[in-house]
């Protein structure tokens, strides 16, 4: 067939293959079993079996010991006893009294045996062709080590059952679609072929968004469900934003450059000079808000450095800063930074995510109730509140959530109600409730990661094969 | 700890909890605790008995103690004044140590060192046997000749080698060592008790047979070397030792220390409602501070408390209101859901962003997000530009990713150049922030959100890459683009061009340049896009 098609054989099997699958043709698959002469039998054809040569020996000897036959032969030991023995039992010699050997009865008749190796020598032979006599030779010597060699051939046989659609016996089917032939299709039936609507497909890959940011998008729909409006702001921020404002006495560790990362060659400029003074007075000696302050020498130099923000409280900081009067609920989701070493469980650069409410009449029993609301949004059924302390919040609260998955309670962020030295300087009279967490931490939980460096690696590989809900 | 609190074992864990003490990890009979640096009262195993006693009920208020004056003095020279100007100190006698103790005493001590001393900043602790000094101390100054045995030597070491050879002086030296004259603590014998804040003498070492100890405390702070004090006070009673007073003779004032005596601070009913939404009667929010180790007294609606002297977190009255609140326990604080309705919002920004990303989804990218700092040879180097007026970070503890990115493709061919086993075509896009200096600007930083994007396959014509950015463009605000050519340093000269909308700059386009693909360890075509988002609109 590959002769006739002048096709690789390989494609050829490839397409009977695929004939056969679809019913076209039927494959008759025959077994052949050949004999044909082994190394013994190529060497018994030219100088006869070991029983002939004997039998020559004794013809050319008569009356030779067998001791002397022995020596007069080239065999082995165990080859020449088998020979001798086969010798008299053919009856090609004869042994008489005292031990000598002559030609037998049959000595000069050609032995069945020489006539079905002689016939192999020329071809090899079916097994299932030979006669009756044959059969029984056959039997005979392919028992005897290496005279015979059996062999088997397959032998593929095509038949067609039926000629497949569009090929050239049949009516001309259409193979695609085309604009002419939608124009005449009208009240005309058209043909067309049968493609294999089982056969693998190529992979295409969707445009999708980045996991990070589907997480995003379901927690900011967390927060706009509950009444929050969402505040954006920059990421290198006054430190004045991120730490004065926020209560963080300025020889606060969290202010050292070995944890936060501090933007080189520039400052900032501030300019709501009436908060700045309420601020300095808070840090000094409380001013009017209560405290007793944390008692040092302020400096405005040290709140002008600017600094990759390190929370995104910053950002709800200028908002009360701004809305000092409005009840509000606002939250922002935001890259924060922090002076850290990448590995396996920490990030330089993560997405923070924080809520706050200011409003009359807010209690620590309040931002439990938010929280537990929040948490419920995310698939969090089961939420406890562990008292902690943070530097601008009191009361403050550690919430944890119950991992279904992990089995165990993990710790999902902060919380708690702003210090009066955070808000009274701001002008804001109510309690103001603040809750947040790193939403990496919730990515791994998700996404089954264990090393948080995966979720920005940017691998297509999981890009591409990361479920839709895992 | 539970011998020492007199708490059911079992029950630990959770009472730590309570306190707001974390429970780390549990093995075996030991507990790992870590607790919040605004409580260095807790600093020792006695500090955490001590508030678990009071949460039981087991001892209620005030730890009471009667201090008597010891009879010893330190006059403080003013040559100090413009090295490490304060000192305080106490005596404590009756002491008995064993091994446990003095782990936990120095143990105490380091914590002391590293949080409200600010690295021994701000103050450091000397413990001192004081069983072989005369009680006539003096915190002076000596020259860097001076000789003394250092903790640890054996023989004497000038001032000078203490801080170049110890490891305390390679560590702490810098504190001092702007100075030509250097902090001493001595007695009146010249037996010297320690060069502050860096290293005791030998002479005076704290070992399981000393019986009476004497502490100092320097600094730079007044208020911090007290409230240390207090603390190092508060624990000794509680080791059962008898603490004693020292007179603190400085220049023509004088001052007794430890000074012990409680402040108070007055709250009323009203505001524990109002911060923890709980309604609490007089006697209960007497009750719950009580078993926080504070004293009350109820003066018709308001409670006055008086705070341990220890207790040096509690700076506003809130603070006061938190210790009810762990008396009553946070566990029994019932979440209140009783908001009232408010309508929420998505910020305009991220509405705007949302809507391009889907338009970009829309054309078969798939989004990446990567890190906003980035290497100098990712952002500057492999992309042929000059990083003069880079952005960079301080000291960053990851050398790697000390710039700040001005532009979002150098970070998308990093990426390609990660993903080079992957099936092509490869199209990716990314929206993100963007820095560069802008002295006009708040914090001497401009910050733009931009949108960049690249496809590599086999053949990535400009053509196709141009019908993406006019599709993106007049889809999202209307107008179309217009383009220049242009000279960019990683893209192809003549297969470049600048991106313009309504007579503004906002981006470029183009193939990349194949030395630059290469350094990328990209194999196959790239073309690229990037258009600022914040000038679109």
């Amino acid at each position: 067939m590959a002769r006739e098609t002048k096709g690789p054989t390989d494609r050829v099997r490839r397409t009977i293959e695929w004939l056969k699958e679809k019913g076209f043709v039927d494959v008759v698959t025959d077994v052949q079993r050949f004999v044909t002469l082994g190394p013994e039998g190529m060497i018994a054809v030219k100088n006869g079996l070991p029983e002939r040569q004997i039998a020559k020996i004794v013809k050319s000897n008569k009356g030779i010991t067998i001791p002397l036959l022995r020596s007069k032969s080239t065999m082995s030991e165990r080859e020449f006893n088998a020979a001798l023995g086969r010798a008299k039992s053919l009856g090609l010699i004869e042994v008489e009294a005292g031990g000598k050997l002559l030609p037998g009865s049959t000595s000069d008749k050609r032995l069945p045996d020489e006539d079905f190796l002689e016939s192999l020598a020329s071809k090899e032979r079916r097994i299932d062709e030979l006669n009756a006599d044959e059969k029984e030779v056959f039997g005979r010597l392919r028992n005897r080590p290496g005279l015979l060699e059996l062999k088997e051939t397959k032998q593929s046989l095509v038949r067609l059952v039926r000629l497949p659609p569009g090929s050239f016996e049949e009516e001309k089917l259409e193979t695609v679609v085309t604009p002419s032939l939608i124009k005449q299709s009208l009240g005309r039936k058209i043909a067309f072929s049968k493609i294999d609507v089982l056969a693998p497909s190529k992979p295409v890959y969707p445009g999708r968004e980045h996991p990070i940011t589907r997480l995003v998008r379901e927690v900011r729909n967390v927060w706009v469900s509950m009444g929050f409006e969402e505040i954006q702001g920059s990421l290198v921020q006054p430190s004045f934003w991120v730490f004065d404002a926020l209560f963080t006495p300025q020889d606060h560790p969290a202010r050292d450059m070995q944890d936060t990362l501090y933007v080189m060659g520039v400052r900032s400029k501030l300019n709501s000079e009436e908060i700045i003074d309420k601020v300095r007075a808070t840090h000094e000696n409380g001013w009017k808000t209560g405290s007793i302050g944390w008692r040092y020498k302020w400096s405005r130099n040290e709140s002008e450095r600017s600094v990759l923000r390190t929370h995104t409280t910053a950002l709800s900081s200028r908002y009360l800063a701004e809305n000092p009067d409005r009840e509000s609920r606002i939250f922002s989701i935001g890259r924060v930074f922090r002076n850290e070493s990448l590995d396996a469980t920490h990030l330089f650069e993560f997405m923070q995510i924080e809520g706050v409410v200011s409003e009359r009449g807010a209690t620590a029993r309040k931002l439990l109730g938010y929280m537990s609301e929040f948490y419920k949004g995310l698939g969090f059924e089961d939420v406890r509140f562990v008292p902690t302390y943070f530097p601008y919040t009191e009361p403050s609260f550690e919430p944890q959530v119950y991992s279904k998955q992990l089995e165990q309670w993990i710790e999902l962020g902060g919380s708690g109600v702003f210090r009066p030295e955070v808000v009274r300087p701001l002008g804001v009279k109510n309690n103001v409730l603040a809750w947040g967490f790193g939403l990496e931490r919730m990515a791994l939980l998700r996404y089954g990661l264990k090393d948080i460096r995966d979720l920005y690696s940017n691998s297509l590989k999981w890009l591409r094969g990361v479920r839709e809900y895992p | 700890m539970g011998r020492l609190s007199g708490a059911p074992k079992e029950r630990l864990p959770e009472i730590l909890v309570s306190l707001g003490i974390h429970v780390e990890s549990e093995t075996g009979s030991t507990l790992r605790l870590e607790y919040d640096p605004n409580r260095p009262d807790y600093s020792s195993d006695y500090g955490i008995a001590r508030a678990i006693r009071g949460k039981l009920g087991i001892e209620l208020g005030l730890p009471k103690h009667a201090m008597k004056p010891s009879g010893w003095t330190v006059t403080v020279d003013a040559s100090v004044k413009r090295v490490r100007p304060f000192i305080v100190a106490l005596l404590a006698k009756n002491i008995r140590l064993d091994d446990e103790d003095v782990r936990q005493l120095i143990g105490m001590q380091e914590d002391l060192h590293e949080g409200i001393g600010r690295r021994r900043k701000k103050l450091a602790i000397g413990l001192h046997d004081a069983g072989h000094l005369e009680s006539a101390i003096r915190y002076t100054t000596v020259d860097s000749k001076f000789k003394f045995v250092p903790l640890g030597a054996s023989k004497e070491m000038t001032v000078e080698e203490v801080i170049e050879k110890t490891e305390q002086g390679k560590k702490y030296g810098g504190l001092v060592s702007l100075s030509k004259r250097y902090p001493m603590l001595m007695d009146s014998r010249g037996t010297v008790l320690s060069m502050p804040p860096i290293i005791n003498g030998s002479a005076t070492a704290v070992t399981s047979s000393t019986k009476t100890l004497f502490v100092d405390i320097t600094g730079h702070d007044l208020t911090a070397t007290e409230n240390a004090l207090a603390i190092v006070s508060e624990t000794l009673w509680d080791l059962g030792g008898s603490v004693q007073s020292v007179r603190i003779s400085d220049g023509d004032k004088a001052r007794i220390t430890p000074d012990t005596r409680p402040k108070k601070c007055a709250i009323s009913v009203h505001d524990v409602s109002t911060l923890l939404g709980v309604n609490l009667p007089v006697s209960k929010i007497k009750d719950s501070l009580l078993r926080t180790r504070f004293d009350a007294a109820v003066k018709g609606k308001k409670i006055i408390a008086s705070i341990p002297r220890y207790r040096v977190d509690i700076l506003h009255p809130v603070d006061v209101v938190e210790e009810v609140g762990y008396g009553f326990g946070y566990e029994n604080l019932v979440p209140d859901t009783d908001f009232p309705y408010s309508k929420g919002r998505p910020s305009t920004e991220s509405g705007l962003i949302d809507s391009m990303r889907r338009l970009v989804l829309g054309l078969g990218f798939q989004e990446v997000v990567t890190f906003t700092l980035k290497s100098v040879n990712t952002q500057y180097v492999n992309v042929g530009r000059s990083d003069a007026d880079a952005l960079k970070v301080e000291s960053s503890k990851t050398k790697l990713y000390e710039y700040m990115r001005d532009l979002l493709v150098p970070g998308i061919l990093e990426v390609l150049g990660n993903n080079v086993h992957e099936q092509y075509p490869q199209r990716l896009f990314e929206i993100g922030s963007c820095l560069r200096r802008d002295h006009n600007a708040e914090t001497g930083v401009n910050e733009e959100l931009k949108i960049g994007g690249a496809i590599a396959a086999d053949v990535t014509p400009f053509s196709d890459m141009k019908s993406v950015v006019d599709a993106i463009i007049e889809k999202t605000c209307g107008f179309e683009a217009t383009y220049t050519g242009a000279s960019i340093p990683f893209l192809l000269d003549g297969r470049a061009a600048s991106i313009y909308l309504q007579g503004k700059e906002i981006g470029y386009l183009g193939e990349v340049a194949p030395h630059v693909l290469n350094l990328f360890k990209i194999k196959m075509p790239v073309s690229v896009f990037e258009f600022s988002i914040s000038k679109l609109f």
